[in-house]
């Protein structure tokens, strides 16, 4: 089948013509999919925000601190009688064996860690994903920054790494420590929650 | 050269990844969990197929002289359709696949069925073509997917199929253990080849 | 002046782009039968790499950004590397004639190398400046180079040993790189 031979004018307009009609399409995909996708990452977190506060909670509020940076946001859970029962701080750290490890964590009334969800992770399966397992995160149930060193026994802390899975392990300790610690900066900042004050 | 066989060519005498060495990239990194084998096989039909329509449809008029550049924007636009698409109706796939997505655009299997087959075939011969090509794709990171899964981490598709206690293999999860798997699998194809031959 | 030297190490040994992140394997596999022509392909796709990094992130930051244009990110990112290996082609053709027969159809292939189209994502996802940019882009290429060479050095053996008649070829290529991967995985740590 031979093909027809085009002039230079005709190519140039046959190629401009490809591009237009591909970028209309996208854009008309782009807007059409924009919903579904905000609507599939409210979703996400909800549903981790669901998993790391405590079970009473009844409703979620957000709030956020200017800092020095830029600000803190942490999310309150108010039981059914308006009373904050807990708290969700976004951590993260580059750390990781893979790159960026991303943590919700999940804080009692005192601000000491009830649980805590991973959101992101490139860790290796089977070994540094083991972060994501209720056997790592269950040392941390109750601890905070007064009780608890954040660095793994080799580096004198108190935490139990993974088997053979160090470095993913210490990019937890540095996140969730981070965490409390941005906790810390939003109760002392004006606008901050303290525990014993109820929501107004 | 009939509609059927040009589809089941794609599945074992020309396997995209197994006979033509083509999409390894994607085979090799993809395959950690045969779950994620489905998800991709998915979405690189849905290019393969799409991409391959539209350029046979208009193969009279593509100009040869760029008809490259046009067969990469035909495919990057779908590419980027079934990556929006998955990040709002499948977070999940969208993000075990990763930068994968992205890369199906360079994923040799489709610009090569393109540039070999679909500019020179009519309409249905080329949507057979790239069925065969992409469900071969498909089985091929299946059982990839499943080989490592089960020695890697013990489970099939999320199943736990090695009973606790018997030790696992985390290198198959390991880009080291993608290629040592497709080496072998490889060598069996090479293996079941040469006997085919020498029966004849 | 540290963080970029860890950078390149990163993106070098570390985090190499064949052994962790498996990108460039097609190229990877078909060229590295000879140390020379890897040597060849591995300089090309440093200079291919690294500037298609470059133009692709100043695209993704002064256009693409600004006018929420987010979603045309692969089209625009290919069409910059096809036009570059196009001019890498032309160059190479008018000034080292005997280098443009040698890498004969792989320099076109240089294009559907997962590893130039991934670097350039990569540098947006992970958020890299231009400096950034530049050092991770020139650090994962002399990675890839590396790792070519490395592998033609081991294949070049191997073609004159005995190896089993189903493994010949690829099957036992692929084996190697996994033995290799393996062995890369040693600098593990060695940037924190």
């Amino acid at each position: 089948m031979a093909k027809k031979q085009f002039s230079d004018v005709q190519t140039f307009i046959t190629l401009t013509l490809v591009c237009v009609g591909a970028a209309a399409v996208l854009a008309l995909v782009d807007r059409v999919t924009q919903k579904p996708i905000e609507r599939a990452e409210a979703r996400k977190k909800e549903e981790a925000l669901r998993i790391v506060l405590p079970p009473e909670t009844a409703s979620i509020e957000t709030r956020s601190v200017p800092t020095g940076g830029g600000e803190i946001e942490v999310n309150l859970a108010l039981d059914d009688q308006g009373q904050t029962i807990g708290y969700a701080i976004s951590s993260s750290t580059d750390e990781g064996y893979g790159g960026d490890v991303e943590f919700l964590l999940g804080l009692d009334r005192e601000g000491s860690i009830l649980t805590y969800k991973i959101m992101n992770h490139k860790e290796t399966p089977g070994l540094g994903d083991n972060l994501t397992s209720e056997k790592f995160k269950s040392q941390f149930k109750g601890k905070n920054l007064d009780n608890f060193q954040f660095k793994v026994a080799k580096d004198g802390g108190d935490v139990q790494a993974i088997t053979a899975a160090t470095i993913s392990s210490r990019a937890a300790c540095k996140a969730l420590e981070k965490g409390l610690e941005l906790f810390q900066e939003y109760r002392k900042a004006p606008g901050g929650q303290s525990s014993m004050e109820s929501e107004k | 050269m009939s509609l059927a066989s040009e589809f089941t060519k794609g599945l074992w005498n020309r396997h995209p990844i197994f006979r033509l060495l083509l999409g390894m990239c994607p085979a090799l990194a993809v395959s950690t969990k045969a779950v994620n084998g489905i998800g991709m096989g998915a979405c690189v039909i849905f290019v393969l197929v799409g991409s391959n329509v539209v350029i046979s449809l208009f193969r009279k008029v593509i100009p040869n002289q760029v008809r490259i550049p046009v067969f990469i924007v035909v495919i990057a636009t779908f590419v980027t359709v079934v990556d929006l698409l998955l990040h709002g109706l499948a977070p999940e796939i969208h993000k075990a696949l990763g930068i994968f997505i992205p890369l199906i655009v360079v994923n040799c299997i489709i610009l090569g069925r393109a540039e070999a087959f679909a500019q020179k075939n009519d309409l249905l011969m080329a949507i057979s073509d790239g069925l065969g090509m992409g469900v071969g794709f498909t089985w091929g990171l299946v059982v990839l997917g499943s080989i490592r899964e089960i020695f890697g981490l013990g489970t099939w598709f999320g199943m736990k199929v090695i009973p606790e206690g018997l030790p696992t293999v985390i290198v198959m999860i390991l880009p080291a253990g993608g290629f040592i798997t497709l080496g072998f699998l490889l060598a069996a194809m090479n293996r079941i080849e040469h006997c085919r031959t020498e029966q004849s | 002046m540290l963080t970029y030297i860890i950078l390149i190490i990163n993106s070098m040994l570390v985090a190499n782009m064949v052994f962790h992140y498996i990108l460039g394997i097609c190229p990877y596999l078909g060229v590295s039968r000879k140390i020379d022509t890897s040597l060849g392909m591995g300089m090309a796709v440093i200079f291919v790499m690294t500037f298609s990094s470059l133009v692709a992130y100043l695209i993704q930051i002064l256009v693409l950004d600004p006018l929420g244009l987010g979603y045309l990110q692969t089209i625009s990112f290919i069409l910059v590397i096809a036009s570059l290996v196009q001019l890498v082609e032309m160059v190479l053709k008018k000034y080292s004639p005997p280098l443009y027969m040698a890498l004969g159809i792989y320099l076109p292939l240089i294009t559907t190398n997962c590893a130039v189209l991934g670097v350039a994502i990569l540098n947006i996802r992970k958020g890299h400046n231009i400096l950034e940019v530049i050092f991770y882009s020139v650090g994962a290429s002399v990675g890839f180079a590396l790792a070519l060479v490395i592998f033609a050095g081991i294949r070049e053996r191997l073609a004159l040993g005995k190896v089993p008649k189903s493994f010949r070829g690829f099957p036992i290529a692929l084996v190697t790189a996994g033995i290799l991967s393996l062995a890369f995985l040693g600098f593990a740590g060695l940037a924190q």
